[in-house]
C-alpha cells in the first residue's frame, strides 16, 4: 500500500545543509519521508509535485534534524516525573533540605508506595553526608525508598528497599557492581553501577505501565520540541522494545532511536533490532569501563585532589585514583566477544587510565583482527589526555563528549575534584576536533536536559554555572559544534549516509530555528527558539 | 571606549496566583521615592494603579507621574529590557513580575543573557508566599511553592495577619529547612520596607540630598520597630580578605547590605557591594570618582540586630581611615536623616 506522499518546499531563509558542496541553497523539497531536492528556488519548484506545500521560512533557518548521540529516551521517562521526586541541588539546595523533603513525601505516601528521590549530589549539596540504611529506615520504616545520585550511578536505600529488590547479606555482588556492606555482609545502604539500574527497574515496575507510558510521551515531546529527531538508548535492555513499538504504533513522533544494548557479561544475546525505515535499530553494544567522576569510581593516573568534598562528602581516601568497574580481563572478554561478533562498541570511559586500558585493547584487537570501519566509540571522555586523542585518532576510535559536565559541575570539577590544569582540558573536545576526529556532543538525558543548542553553547563557551571558563583552548567554533550534533553525530551512530545533513535521498528530518546558529553569538545559542520539527517529512511539532 | 554605564539592578517578583505579587509591585511603585523604576508585569490587565499616580495609559504601558513605567511582559523580554537600559538615562531599577505558576528558573536564561551583556545586575529575587492559603494546598502545589521559594533570595510570607501565629511559625520552620539560603519576612499586603527592595540607592545618589517625600508613601511606622539598620561613611580603605570574611558572616545577621567600598590592594577602583539574603556580589563601580568615600548600609530585623557586634567586626576590616562620621543606627527609612 502506498502512503500518501506529502511534499513540502522550504524557501525564504538560510538553509544550513551541513554538506560541503551545497552549503547554502535557496530551497529544499521533501517528498514523502525523504529529501527530494536541494538547490535553487526555480529548480525546486520545477522539481516539486503539483500538490507541494510551500513553507516560507521568513528569514528563519532550516537545518537537518538534531542528533544527540548519547541519551536514554525511555530510561529518561522511567527516571523522571512523579512519583520520582526531583531533589537536584538547583531546587533543593542542601542535604538537610533534601532529607526534609523526603520526610514530607514519606508522610504523604500510601502504604507500601515505592519512592525514588533523584538528584543527590556530593558536589552541589554543600552539607551532604552519605545516607545510611539505618538513617533511611528511621525516615521511612514502611515504604521502600531510594535516593539516586544526580549522576545516576549510585543509589542509597532503606531496608524495605533492599527487601523488595531481593538484596541481603547472602546476595553475591555482581561483577562490575558495588554493594557496600558491614562486617557481617549486610548492605549498609549504598549500591553503585550496573546493579543500581537493575534495582531501579523494580521501582519502575511497581509504578506500572500507565505512568511509564505517560512519562514516555512527555519524554518524546521534550526531545521533539528541542528539534532532536534522532537519539540513542544507551542502556538498552530487551524488554524496552515493547514501549518503542507501542509508541510507533500510536504514531507518536518518537525520534529515531539508535539502541546500544547494555552488556554486563560476555554471554549476552545482542538483539538484532531493526524496526521501520530506520526508526529503531541496534547500533552497538555498550559497556561501562569505569563509573562517574562525581562518586569517585573512575580510574586515574593522577589522584583526585584531597578536599572536603572528595574526603568527606564523597568519602574517598587521600590520594584516591579510583578503579575500573570490572576486573580488566572480565571487561576485555566482553569487549572482544561483542567486537568479534561484528558489533560497534560504545564504551563508557571517564578516567585517563581507563582510556589507556581501552586503547591498548583496541590496538591489540585490531592488530589480530584488522577491521577498517569499526567506529569504536569512547563515551564522555572527561579526563582524556591529548596524547590519548592522538592515539585514538590513529586507531579510528571516536569520542562522544558529555560537555554539560562543564555547565553543571564546572566549579567543583576545578576546585574540588581535579584542579585547574586538568579542568582546562576536561572533556577535551577542542583537542579532538583539532586532531581531525569526528566527535559528537551529548546531554546524557536524564542526567541533563535534552537540548543540542545548549550542547553547542557549552562547547563553544565552556562556561561553568558560576561564569568561569574551563579551558579557553578547548572551545569549539560554531561549525564544529554544529557538526557534533548533526552530521558527525550521525557518523558515530553509523547513519551518515541517511541522517545528519540535508541532501537528496536522505531522511527528511529537519528543524526550523528562529536564528542561524552559525551566525548567533555563542552565549545566545541556547536561547534560539525552535520554530518547527519535521520527522520523516512530517511536521511533528510547531511553536505556536 | 566610553566608560561602561552602571548596570541596572534587576528585581524579580515570583509567587502563585493570588499570593500578592501585584500588591508588591504596587508597593514598589508607590515607594519609588524619586527613583525611576520600570516594571514588567505578566498580567497587565490586573495591575491596578491608583488613579492619582497615572499620567498616561495605553494598551501595554502605563506611565506614572513619579517617572516610573509599568509595561506588559511580552515575548521579547530581553529586547524590551535592553530598550530601557540603552536609553540616555536608564532606569534606576527594573522589576519583573514572573507568571504565577511558572518555574522561576525558566526566566533565568533571559536574565543571564542580560547580565552577560552587561546591561543588568540581578539585584534581588523576591517570592511572595500566601500564608493564608498555604495549609489548604494539596501536597504537590505545596511542594512546588517550596521548591520555587528555595531559589529566591527573600520570601515575603504574605497575609500573615490572616493566619494564627502558630501556622505562620510552621511555615517559617518548614522554609528554614527547605529553603536555607532564603530570608523570610512576614508581611501584610506585602508591606516591606523600601530599602529592603530598592537597594540601588547608594551608587547613584547622595542619600543626604534625597528629597523628603511630600506625602507619606512610605510604609507605616511599624517598620521602624520591625527593621533596624546601621550605616557608616568615611574616607579610607578596607582590607579585602578581612572584608570577605565579614561579608560571609552577614547572612543570618541581616537581610540586606549595600555599599561602595575601596580596598587597600586596589585603592583606585571602588567596588559596589550588594548582599541580599545569602547572595553577595562585589563589582567595579562604573563612573567612579577618584575620591569615592566608603559607604555601607546594613539592614536587618530589629529583633535580632546586633549593632554593636556589627560595628566591632566591621572596624576590624578598616585598613586605613582618614576622616568620616561615626557609624550610626537608625530605622531604614531615614538612613541619613
Amino acid at each position: 500500500m502506498s502512503q500518501e506522499a506529502n511534499s513540502t518546499l522550504f524557501y525564504g531563509g538560510p538553509i544550513v545543509t551541513m554538506e560541503a558542496d551545497t552549503p547554502a541553497p535557496e530551497a529544499v523539497v521533501t517528498q514523502g519521508s525523504k529529501i527530494h531536492f536541494v538547490g535553487s528556488l526555480a529548480d525546486a519548484r520545477a522539481a516539486a509535485s503539483s500538490d507541494v506545500e510551500e513553507v516560507d521560512l521568513a528569514g528563519r533557518s532550516l537545518l537537518p534534524g538534531l542528533i544527540d548521540a548519547h541519551s536514554h529516551i525511555l530510561w529518561a521517562a522511567k527516571t523522571r516525573g512523579a512519583p520520582v521526586v526531583d531533589v537536584r541541588a538547583e531546587t533543593v539546595p542542601t542535604y538537610k533540605a533534601l532529607l526534609a523533603k523526603i520526610r514530607r513525601r514519606v508522610a504523604a505516601a500510601k502504604p507500601g508506595e515505592h519512592l525514588i528521590f533523584f538528584g543527590l549530589d556530593a558536589q552541589l549539596h554543600p552539607d551532604m553526608e552519605q545516607p545510611t540504611r539505618a538513617q533511611l529506615d528511621e525516615i521511612a520504616p514502611d515504604n521502600p525508598i531510594g535516593i539516586q545520585t544526580s549522576n545516576c550511578h549510585a543509589l542509597f536505600m532503606n531496608s524495605r528497599g533492599f527487601e523488595v529488590c531481593g538484596i541481603d547479606k547472602d546476595t553475591e555482588t555482581p561483577t562490575g557492581s558495588i554493594i557496600e556492606r558491614d562486617a557481617e555482609g549486610h548492605p549498609t545502604g549504598k549500591i553503585a553501577e550496573a546493579i543500581t539500574w537493575r534495582v531501579l527497574e523494580v521501582f519502575y515496575d511497581a509504578w506500572g505501565d500507565d505512568r511509564l507510558s505517560e512519562e514516555f510521551h512527555a519524554s518524546i515531546q521534550e526531545f521533539i520540541q528541542n528539534g532532536i529527531t534522532t537519539i540513542t538508548e544507551h542502556l538498552y535492555l530487551p524488554h524496552y522494545k515493547a514501549y518503542y513499538l507501542s509508541a510507533l504504533k500510536q504514531n507518536l513522533p518518537m525520534p529515531r532511536v539508535a539502541a546500544y544494548q547494555q552488556a554486563v557479561t560476555a554471554d549476552m544475546q545482542v538483539e538484532n533490532l531493526k524496526v521501520g525505515d530506520d526508526r529503531l535499530w541496534m547500533a552497538g553494544v555498550k559497556i561501562h569501563a569505569d563509573g562517574s567522576p562525581f562518586i569517585g569510581n573512575i580510574w586515574l593516573t593522577e589522584p583526585y585532589l584531597d578536599t572536603p568534598i572528595t574526603l568527606e562528602r564523597m568519602d574517598l581516601k587521600p590520594g584516591h585514583t579510583g578503579s575500573l568497574n570490572y576486573p580488566q580481563d572480565y571487561f576485555e572478554k566482553m569487549a572482544r566477544t561483542y567486537f568479534g561478533q561484528g558489533w560497534r562498541m560504545s564504551v563508557h570511559t571517564q578516567g585517563d587510565r581507563t582510556i589507556d586500558m581501552v586503547l591498548d585493547l583496541v590496538e591489540d584487537i585490531l592488530t589480530k583482527d584488522p577491521r577498517g570501519d569499526h567506529r569504536f566509540r569512547l563515551e564522555h571522555c572527561a579526563l582524556m589526555r591529548s596524547d590519548q586523542i592522538t592515539r585514538a585518532q590513529e586507531l579510528g576510535v571516536l569520542c562522544s563528549f558529555f560537555i554539560n559536565h562543564i555547565t553543571h559541575w564546572g566549579a567543583p570539577i576545578e576546585d574540588a575534584l581535579f584542579g585547574p590544569e586538568r579542568a582546562a582540558h576536561y572533556m577535551p573536545a577542542g583537542t579532538a576536533v583539532e586532531s581531525g576526529m569526528r566527535i559528537s556532543l551529548h546531554a546524557d538525558t536524564p542526567m541533563t536536559d535534552p537540548s543540542c543548542l545548549e550542547l553547542m553553547k557549552a562547547a563553544t563557551t565552556r562556561l561553568a554555572g558560576d561564569g568561569r571558563c574551563l579551558g579557553e583552548s578547548e572551545r569549539l567554533d560554531s561549525l564544529s559544534a554544529l557538526k557534533a550534533v548533526t552530521i558527525d553525530a550521525a557518523y558515530q551512530i553509523g547513519m551518515e549516509d541517511k541522517l545528519g545533513s540535508i541532501a537528496p535521498g536522505k531522511h527528511a528530518d529537519l528543524v526550523i530555528l528562529a536564528l542561524n546558529p552559525l551566525e548567533t553569538p555563542h552565549l545566545e545559542l541556547a536561547d534560539i527558539a525552535i520554530a518547527a520539527t519535521y520527522l520523516a517529512g512530517e511536521c511533528v511539532w510547531k511553536n505556536a | 571606549m566610553p566608560e561602561p554605564a552602571a548596570r541596572v539592578p534587576l528585581i524579580t517578583v515570583g509567587g502563585f496566583l493570588g499570593a500578592g505579587k501585584t500588591t508588591l509591585v504596587n508597593q514598589i511603585l508607590k515607594q519609588a521615592d524619586g527613583q525611576r523604576i520600570v516594571v514588567f508585569v505578566n498580567d497587565f490587565g490586573a495591575i491596578n494603579i491608583d488613579y492619582d499616580l497615572v499620567q498616561a495609559r495605553d494598551a501595554d504601558r502605563i506611565s506614572l507621574k513619579n517617572g516610573c513605567v509599568c509595561c506588559s511582559l511580552n515575548d521579547d523580554l530581553v529586547g524590551a529590557v535592553a530598550g530601557f537600559v540603552k536609553q540616555t538615562s536608564p532606569p534606576d531599577a527594573i522589576v519583573i513580575e514572573a507568571s504565577g505558576i511558572a518555574d522561576p528558573r525558566a526566566l533565568d536564561s533571559s536574565l543571564k543573557m542580560l547580565e552577560a551583556a552587561g546591561m543588568t545586575r540581578s539585584d534581588a529575587k523576591l517570592y511572595v508566599l500566601d500564608a493564608a492559603n498555604y495549609h489548604d494546598l494539596d501536597f504537590d502545589d505545596a511542594e512546588t511553592i517550596i521548591d520555587h521559594a528555595a531559589v529566591n533570595d527573600i520570601v515575603l510570607l504574605n497575609k500573615a495577619d490572616l493566619v494564627p501565629p502558630p501556622a505562620c511559625k510552621k511555615i517559617q520552620e518548614l522554609l528554614s529547612e527547605a529553603a536555607p539560603f532564603t530570608q523570610v519576612i512576614e508581611t501584610i499586603n506585602c508591606d516591606v520596607a523600601r530599602d529592603m527592595i530598592l537597594a540601588a540607592a547608594p551608587s547613584q545618589r547622595n542619600t543626604a540630598q534625597r528629597p523628603e517625600p511630600a506625602n507619606d508613601h512610605h510604609p507605616s511606622s511599624h517598620h521602624d520597630d520591625k527593621y533596624q539598620s546601621w550605616s557608616c561613611e568615611f574616607d579610607g580603605l578596607l582590607d579585602r580578605q578581612k572584608f570577605e570574611v565579614f561579608a560571609m558572616s552577614l547572612p543570618g545577621k541581616c537581610l540586606r547590605a549595600k555599599g561602595i567600598l575601596r580596598f587597600s590592594d586596589t585603592p583606585d577602583h571602588p567596588q559596589v557591594f550588594n548582599l541580599v539574603g545569602y547572595r553577595a556580589t562585589l563589582e567595579p563601580k562604573p563612573e567612579a570618582s577618584a575620591n569615592e568615600r566608603i559607604r555601607l548600609v546594613v539592614i536587618g530585623f530589629a529583633k535580632d540586630f546586633n549593632q554593636a557586634a556589627l560595628e566591632a567586626s566591621f572596624a576590624e576590616v578598616v585598613a586605613e581611615k582618614t576622616s568620616g562620621r561615626s557609624p550610626q543606627a537608625s530605622s531604614p527609612n531615614g538612613l541619613e536623616s
